[in-house]
């Protein structure tokens, strides 16, 4: 059982990973954008948002089913902030990313090669996708070491 | 309003994103701090994040369409300065509201 909860965990992460790349590409890619690769752009840009829904719907199911035994560890160990401001911080957070995620192919829809503010609304978008998304993969890591360290204290 | 050349629904569905962004950082303010909603919103599905989340995208896709019939369908009208700054000011002050409360109430 417990090595079902750290597969959907790191199916979840690599998901959240897999956004944070595509959402580079897209910048990258936008940044250069012509009507060679304005195509490219509307596929990543789905592909970003798909990601990032597949990233919210399994951590979610990760969350709602197996979180509860992590959480009364890491409350009773050395690090209670890691739920008590990551994780609540990282859960309502990424509430955001989804839909700036889900929005990213609403803008990339636009002719982006000769459309100037086009252009800058997805460059803005996926550029506040990559923040926040290392932001949140950061807090994942500090919610991660709040388990480990309440372990290690035993 | 300068016409920016952005597709209706792109300029609707940003304001609708800029406004869901802030109503959902409200949204954790409000039901941490009052236990009968949150109660309400932990007996609506499964857990109250789980309510949260359906709460945000209902408004999100709502107000997106409804933002994009204004003007006889033609949808809102607005600057790209104004409109990239809403979005971004949003989800930074969305931010800062939803870090801000744990950090203080955590």
């Amino acid at each position: 059982m417990s090595n079902f909860s750290d597969v959907v965990l790191m199916t979840h992460v690599l998901f959240g990973m897999l956004c944070i790349v595509t959402s580079v590409w897209v910048f990258v890619d936008v940044l250069h954008a012509s009507e060679a690769n304005q195509a490219r752009i509307r596929t990543m840009s789905l592909a970003v948002a798909v990601f990032m829904w597949l990233a919210y719907l399994i951590g979610g199911y990760w969350y709602v089913v197996f979180y509860s035994t992590d959480k009364a560890l890491i409350l009773k160990g050395p690090w209670p902030f890691a739920h008590n401001f990551f994780m609540e911080m990282k859960e309502h957070v990424a509430l955001m990313l989804l839909l700036l995620a889900t929005y990213l192919p609403i803008a990339a829809s636009n002719k982006l090669f000769s459309n100037k503010s086009a252009r800058s609304v997805v460059l803005y978008v996926a550029g506040l996708i990559v923040l926040i998304g290392m932001t949140l993969d950061g807090s994942g890591a500090i919610i991660g070491m709040g388990a480990k360290v309440a372990l290690l204290a035993k | 309003m300068e016409d920016n050349g952005l597709e209706k629904y792109t300029v609707s569905y940003g304001v609708s994103l800029a406004i869901t962004v802030l109503l959902s950082a409200l949204l954790v303010v409000f039901k941490e701090l009052n236990d009968p909603l949150l109660n309400f919103m932990k007996k609506v599905t499964v857990h109250h994040w789980v309510t949260h989340g359906a709460f945000d995208l209902i408004v999100f896709v709502g107000l997106g369409w409804l933002l994009a019939q204004l003007n006889g369908g033609a949808g809102l009208k607005i600057s790209t300065k104004s409109f990239i700054t809403m979005i971004v000011g949003a989800v930074v002050l969305g931010g800062l509201i939803i870090s801000g409360f744990y950090l203080i109430e955590g």
